[in-house]
């Protein structure tokens, strides 16, 4: 049964490919029916693949209360919360004024709590890494902080001239760097993506370079 | 005590941005906002749609952005409310959908009705794919969404004269690969700072019409629609946020030199 | 034709057709030398500090969408697996995604048959958490605070979590490789991580860990596939400069 895992999701690959990426360069009805074909049954297996993640978080839950790990008790917790949730959501709808209200009393609290550390590590991230050590760490310095302060309004009252300079910082140098960075990491997902539709990259088909 | 300069303990640096950013909300500060010419360009091409024109607001908001885009956001939705433009809003990721029950109250309110004036459609998996589904046969991708006028009136995605893609990531250049330069729709990217970089060498190309970025830039826009909301307010803690982070910097940078030619003389 | 894409359809013919003119010379045994990166060579180092110490290896793919970058990690992840079977090291992996959850159990444990000791494969040390950032970085920080990795490796599609997860992990002082598909997340990682695959870096290191000769037949063609490119722009900003928009045309027709 090695052909069925190995072969056939790398033959269903090529073909599905093959014809997605046909559809770019070829104006043919056939192609374009059957190119649209399997980009909407893809929509309907990344929804698949959102139970299957939900599901593995429930297996992995109940492991860990059978096997006492540490905290077991917070994973009745997370069990208790995907399963009501989704019952809530799947019965009474998600329009339904409790669901919206547990969505935003407690789980947009919860994110916006733990991306607003992103806040504090930056801070501290920039007072380590703005050391004018070197001629390239002073242009980072400068730049830098020419940008921070041109962004903000109190920028124009320090200098009328900084939010323009900080604009030509963005337009000029920084979107050379990011289109030149941005040339080679898509040249590079474009080889991957031939290299995966080929069969050559077999990493997607589990073992990697042991298969 | 120059040592010490650069080796201020993480704790300091957090309690001291915290305190910068709680100043401005017991004592409001009123900052100038310049406009950049992202902003401008993406107001422009609003103001220039004609009343009724279609318009597609493909969204992927979600807590973690909320601070920068739903601002942005609501000063578009204004702005698109004035021009009586009709809107489709299409969320792309999963904790969308109660984002946009909150905007259809907001149209609502402002005298839009559901599917005359504007509709919400069902939330669908695939980001990259679900773009590239859109872009090769809007319709068919969203056939369960329920007759309407004016989803009767769509034919496909050509029938829309602007997409608007509020997102903090990479699908702003998805729907341009797979929506907006195919089918020559004009395109605005409202975008989390962060990501600005990435769109700025396509919006200086003119692949993308026009970009907001940021809570400045939703800043921009309420002050051009005359609409004042919560990123006008938020400027001045990000202001003084900013100056703290500067003032950081530069106090590490005196213990580092003053440390530096100690250590120089004492050799 | 689509209007517009004869010279798309043309550049990806002449890519497919050199891959196979590479392929063919790199199975002759002329396979092409690769730079040294210094952000997969250390690590071995990593994994040896790990061993040393007694600390799991972390390896996270970031919370993005299964992508190119996610794909191009897979052969890293095998490798630095293997090579903890080898040394008895615990790696500990974090997933975001479904699809790559079940991918990264079958990478894993091929890793550990491929080093002959399938009893030490532990199904528990990958752990999915969701692409939910506080579901995600709360889960790799609990990771970091109970187990204390000697290492972390982010290297895919690696989000806004890169300046959080470094931080954390500089705070640890575990040694960082960082990598990401997505540009604007390398200055988060060039700041925070001590080693950081550069853009297309990330793509090549298959190639460079592997060395099978049709990874790097494919690393070859995309290097010249940019030396075209970089060679364009030069034409056309000289031809643009003096009036003339040849070089357009020819990239629209």
């Amino acid at each position: 049964m090695i052909w069925l895992k190995n072969d056939l999701p790398r033959l269903i690959t090529l073909v599905v490919g093959v014809v997605v990426l046909a559809d770019k360069f070829f104006a043919f009805d056939p192609l374009h029916g059957l190119s649209t074909w399997f980009l909407q049954y893809s929509v309907l297996f990344a929804a698949f693949a959102m139970i299957l993640g939900a599901a593995n978080l429930l297996r992995v839950s109940a492991h860990k209360i059978r096997a006492k790990k540490q905290h077991w008790q917070y994973n009745y917790v997370l069990m208790i919360a995907i399963i009501g949730y989704t019952l809530l959501g799947l019965f009474a709808g998600t329009k339904n004024p409790l669901y919206l209200s547990i969505y935003n009393s407690v789980y947009v609290p919860a994110q916006a709590t733990i991306i607003s550390f992103m806040a504090f590590w930056l801070a501290s991230a920039c007072y380590r890494a703005f050391r004018a050590r070197n001629l390239q760490a002073v242009i980072l310095l400068v730049a830098g902080v020419t940008v921070m302060l041109g962004k903000i309004g109190i920028g124009s009252v320090i200098w009328e001239a900084l939010p323009g300079i900080a604009g030509w910082i963005q337009n000029v140098p920084q979107s050379a760097v990011m289109r030149s960075l941005g040339v080679g990491i898509a040249i590079g997902m474009v080889g991957v993506g031939l290299r995966t539709i080929v069969g050559i990259e077999r990493g997607f088909v589990g073992g990697g370079d042991e298969s | 005590m120059m040592e010490r300069l650069q080796k201020i303990d993480r704790r300091i640096i957090f309690a001291g941005l915290m305190l910068m950013i709680a100043i401005p909300l017991v004592k409001p500060l009123q900052l100038p906002v310049n406009i950049s010419s992202e902003t401008r360009a993406a107001y422009d091409l609003i103001e220039a749609l004609p009343s009724g024109s279609n318009v597609l607001i493909a969204t992927s908001i979600f807590p973690s952005t909320q601070a920068e885009l739903e601002p942005q956001t609501i000063a578009m939705l204004n702005h698109l409310v004035k021009k009586q433009a009709k809107i489709v809003m299409a969320p792309c990721y999963p904790d969308t959908p109660p984002y946009l029950l909150k905007y259809a109250k907001m149209l609502e309110d402002a005298g839009y009705v559901e599917g005359i004036d504007y509709l919400n459609l069902p939330y669908l998996a695939g980001e990259e794919t679900l773009y590239a589904a859109m872009g090769s046969d809007f319709k068919k991708t969203y056939d369960q969404t329920p007759s309407s006028e004016l989803w009767d009136s769509i034919s496909g995605v050509k029938s829309f004269s602007l997409v608007i893609v509020p997102n903090g990531g990479r699908h702003p250049l998805y729907v341009m690969a797979h929506i907006s330069t195919p089918h020559a729709i004009d395109m605005i990217a409202s975008i989390t700072a962060v990501v600005l970089p990435n769109v700025q060498p396509y919006f200086n190309s003119g692949q993308i019409g026009g970009v907001v970025s940021g809570m400045n830039g939703a800043a921009e826009y309420e002050s051009l629609v005359q609409v004042p909301g919560k990123a006008l307010q938020g400027m001045a803690a990000q202001s003084l946020g900013h100056l703290w982070i500067i003032a950081l910097v530069v106090l590490g940078n005196i213990g580092y030199f003053a440390t530096r030619g100690k250590k120089a003389g004492g050799v | 034709m689509v209007e517009g894409t004869v010279v798309e359809l043309v550049i990806c013919l002449i890519s497919i057709v050199g891959y196979l003119v590479f392929y063919k010379r790199a199975t002759g045994g002329d396979v092409p030398h690769i730079r040294r990166i210094a952000g997969l060579d250390v690590i071995d180092e990593a994994i040896g500090r790990c061993t040393e110490q007694g600390k799991p290896v972390h390896y996270t793919f970031g919370r993005g969408e299964f992508d190119a970058g996610t794909l191009a990690s897979f052969d890293v992840l095998s490798y630095t697996a293997r090579k903890c079977a080898e040394t008895s090291t615990d790696i500990i992996t974090s997933t975001a995604r479904p699809d790559v959850h079940s991918i990264t159990e079958e990478i894993i444990s091929s890793a550990y048959r491929a080093a002959e000791k399938p009893d030490d494969y532990k199904p528990n040390n990958i752990r999915f958490f969701s692409d939910l950032v506080p579901a995600y970085v709360a889960g790799i920080y609990g990771i970091f605070d109970r187990e204390k990795p000697g290492a972390n490796i982010m290297l895919g599609n690696v989000y806004g979590e890169s300046i959080m997860l470094g931080e954390a992990g500089n705070v640890l002082g575990a040694i960082q490789i960082g990598g990401a598909s997505q540009v604007i997340q390398i200055p988060f990682l060039v700041a925070t991580c001590d080693y950081t695959l550069l853009g297309d870096e990330l793509f090549a290191a298959g190639a460079y860990i592997t060395k099978e000769p049709d990874k790097v037949a494919a690393v070859v063609i995309q290097d010249l596939i940019k030396w075209s490119v970089i060679a364009a722009t030069l034409v056309g900003t000289l031809l643009t400069t003096v009036g003339s928009d040849l070089v357009t045309r020819i990239l629209n027709y």
